[in-house]
């Protein structure tokens, strides 16, 4: 035990030595979680519009007044001749086109065709544009009296925990997750390499201790670093963007120090296989990039092909970014708790037994 | 100190190389990381979500609600799954066994033929915002389909047709959108993970002191040691143009000259960015911890990869026109989808040109202060 408390104090000495590396580990994790968890956002925002058509088209006119003053369009700055030019040379992201003679004068026909046509190069930002065009045009249609019967089946849409579909209410837990699964990754594998790379792991191995206490003695010290950063960013993110923590506080703990067992011993692992600080600074960005993409904690990735799906399932930061999710926003199911924990422990003993089957004491 | 030497230059890019050529590791991570993250990712992204579990409850039990699920079924975006107790669906989603829950109340099949219609309530997890849109669009067509099959004779909606044509990307292929952006995040990463550690490595390790006593200038080294990673870098994009083009089958409309132009530009300006980091700080797990904050997440989050820019609020929009991905992206679809000529994309090249130029400029005057 002393040896270990000799251990802890050495690791944090050279952490708290370096005043711009104390920063970058304790101070930047806060920041970047304000400012991913702030820059993105699923509502859109400065779409730019034009609308084709003649002049004296009360109908279209209202259409196009509507949809500015909805704050999801903006008006282009001049006013181009041809709408479908503007869409195709970028002047525009969406065009209206009205039918032959006007959409008032089709109005009272009985027919015609409205025309949409949206630049789709960022298909996220082409649906959006979709839904919300459709919805005004047919509003503004309805309120004239000229819109089709509504529908004899009527869907009563309830968002639950997260009713106005606030973004950031989404991204501070799932940066969260991210940035922790960071901090734990690069905090370990670097310190390990770096021994390696200055040639003091050989003294480390000439010591009278066990290769677990040299294990250890590198990973706890950072679990409890991390601990300290988990819990800055948790508090800055409620604070800043007034995000509900529903769940269980204890419980959110204890996912915590189930999630270190996998992801420290990715770390040891990736340690293992790396002589040196660049190849680390590779390793570490290469698996905690995969991670990251393959996790869903940014986009949806329930439609993987299968084998994907595989390597998904044993991917613990998805399983902590879910659960990060489900205690913060939800609340606390019990029997999901113990299901990701025990994936996350599975995962993590397999991990573990790689990671120090190959860690060698001996030169 | 002399003018500029190519000889010199050279001869630094010579040690660089043998360097990278040492270390295998490295050199295949630069290269395999590309085409492995373009091969996972360019299978896994897919924002047109299909299977959605959905736990259902119908107190009706009649055609009409049987049809309803089955519109719910067949439709594929859906996985309807039975429930016994109707107060089970909030569970469901507390406990992640469904994203959506339908109820369906009893008298349905009466009151779609009533003065109300039919009111079916659909509980949807919020928590999980990135799927939502996607989710409540897939809804108004379902409900179309469930119209028509359960009440075949019901007067269509006549008139008015709104028709959309999406323009680049006709069936929003959700490849032909992520593919281009992958190119760009994954030789952000690749030129920063690369070049970040070149300069401060060599002041760890006391070489530094060495190159510096032979005549080199500061331009010769900076660009002796930047050549063989931008060489590197423009590998790796190589490799994700062909699979992209080959694998994926992503069109290409664009001009070369026009992409190559531009993913010079790109890669320099990253390269930039972390030999910045590198001139900057003497340590190399101080560098690492900047280049991660700096390399991983802002390429991935503010770069309108995914997230749109046009979305975020001002001063996002100004960070992010920090980083050359941005503007390399935009360029990058362009091309790939659109094909703008060199005269129309020149915002996007003077952006990056503006940003490579100031980033090395900083780290001459910074490598010489650390000299002096």
């Amino acid at each position: 035990m002393k040896r270990f408390w000799g251990f802890f104090k050495k690791e944090i000495i050279a952490l708290v030595r370096d005043p711009v590396l104390l920063i970058a580990v304790m101070v930047a994790p806060a920041i970047q979680l304000v400012v991913y968890s702030g820059a993105i956002t699923l509502e859109a925002k400065n779409l730019r519009l034009v609308v084709d058509s003649a002049p004296g088209d009360v109908l279209m006119d209202r259409i196009y007044r509507h949809a500015i003053g909805s704050g999801w369009f903006v008006r282009v700055p001049e006013t181009p001749r041809d709408a479908v030019g503007a869409v195709q040379s970028g002047v525009a992201d969406v065009a209206i086109l009205a039918p032959a003679g006007g959409l008032t004068r089709a109005v009272m026909r009985g027919t015609g065709d409205i025309q949409i046509l949206i630049d789709s190069m960022n298909i996220l930002k082409a649906q959006s544009i979709e839904g919300y065009l459709s919805g005004i045009i047919l509003t503004t249609l309805r309120d004239m009296g000229y819109a089709p019967p509504p529908s004899p089946i009527v869907f009563k849409t309830r968002i639950l925990f997260n009713p106005e579909l606030n973004t950031k209410w989404f991204m501070v837990p799932s940066m969260i997750a991210i940035l922790v699964f960071l901090s734990l990754l690069i905090l370990i594998t670097i310190s390990m390499t770096k021994e390696k790379e200055t040639g003091t792991i050989e003294t480390l191995k000439a010591a009278p201790i066990s290769k677990y206490e040299i294990v250890l003695g590198k990973v706890i010290p950072y679990i409890a670093v991390t601990f300290l950063v988990m819990i800055s960013i948790l508090v800055v993110g409620l604070w800043v963007y007034h995000v509900p923590f529903v769940g269980s506080g204890l419980l959110f703990i204890l996912a915590y120090l189930v999630f270190c067992v996998p992801a420290s011993g990715a770390a040891v692992l990736l340690a293992d296989y790396t002589q040196t600080q660049q190849q680390a600074l590779l390793g570490v960005v290469i698996v905690a990039f995969l991670a990251l993409m393959l996790s869903g904690a940014m986009f949806p990735t329930e439609n993987m092909p299968r084998f994907l799906q595989y390597i998904s399932y044993a991917n613990p930061l998805s399983h902590y970014a879910y659960m990060v999710r489900n205690l913060i926003l939800k609340g606390t199911d019990i029997t999901y708790f113990m299901h990701q924990c025990g994936i996350m422990l599975a995962v993590g003993g397999v991990i573990w037994w790689a990671a120090l089957r190959k860690f060698k004491t001996t030169l | 100190m002399t003018h500029f030497s190519m000889r010199r230059a050279r001869a630094i890019f010579a040690k660089e190389f043998k360097h990278i050529l040492r270390d295998p590791f490295t050199l295949i991570m630069a290269l395999l990381l590309p085409l492995l993250i373009v091969l996972i990712l360019g299978n896994s992204i897919e924002f047109n979500i299909r299977s959605i579990h959905m736990a259902y409850t119908d107190a009706d039990r009649t055609e009409s609600s049987r049809k309803l699920v089955e519109t719910f079924a067949s439709s594929n975006y859906f996985r309807p799954n039975a429930l016994e107790n109707p107060g089970d669906g909030f569970d469901e989603i507390l406990g992640e066994r469904a994203r959506a829950v339908l109820v369906i109340p009893p008298n349905f099949e009466h009151d779609i033929h009533g003065p109300t219609g039919g009111k079916v309530q659909i509980m949807l997890d919020g928590a999980d915002n990135s799927s939502i849109v996607a989710i409540t669009n897939y809804l108004a067509t379902i409900n179309q389909n469930a119209v028509q099959k359960i009440l075949p004779d019901a007067p269509r909606a006549t008139g008015m047709n709104l028709k959309t044509r999406y323009m680049f990307n006709p069936e929003l292929n959700t490849r032909w959108f992520s593919v281009p952006g992958l190119a760009a995040v994954i030789i952000a990463l690749v030129a920063i993970m690369l070049t970040t550690l070149t300069i401060c490595r060599e002041w760890e390790r006391g070489s530094m002191e060495m190159l510096l006593s032979t005549p080199a200038t500061t331009l010769e080294i900076i660009l002796g040691k930047v050549v063989p990673y931008a060489i590197l870098s423009f590998v790796g994009f190589i490799l994700v143009f062909v699979v992209g083009r080959l694998v994926f089958g992503v069109p290409f409309v664009g001009g070369y000259v026009t992409l190559i132009l531009g993913t010079l530009l790109f890669i320099l300006g990253y390269l930039a960015i972390g030999l910045f980091i590198s001139v900057s700080t003497h340590k190399q797990d101080v560098a690492i911890q900047f280049a991660c904050i700096v390399g991983l997440l802002p390429a991935v989050v503010l770069s309108g990869f995914i997230f749109p820019v046009e979305y975020m609020g001002r001063i996002y929009r100004m960070v992010s026109s920090v980083f050359p991905a941005r503007f390399y992206i935009d360029l990058s679809r362009d091309q790939f989808l659109k094909g703008s000529s060199l005269i129309d994309v020149w915002p996007q090249m003077t952006a990056m040109t503006a940003i490579a130029v100031v980033l090395i400029i900083a780290c001459l005057v910074r490598f010489k202060r650390t000299l002096e």
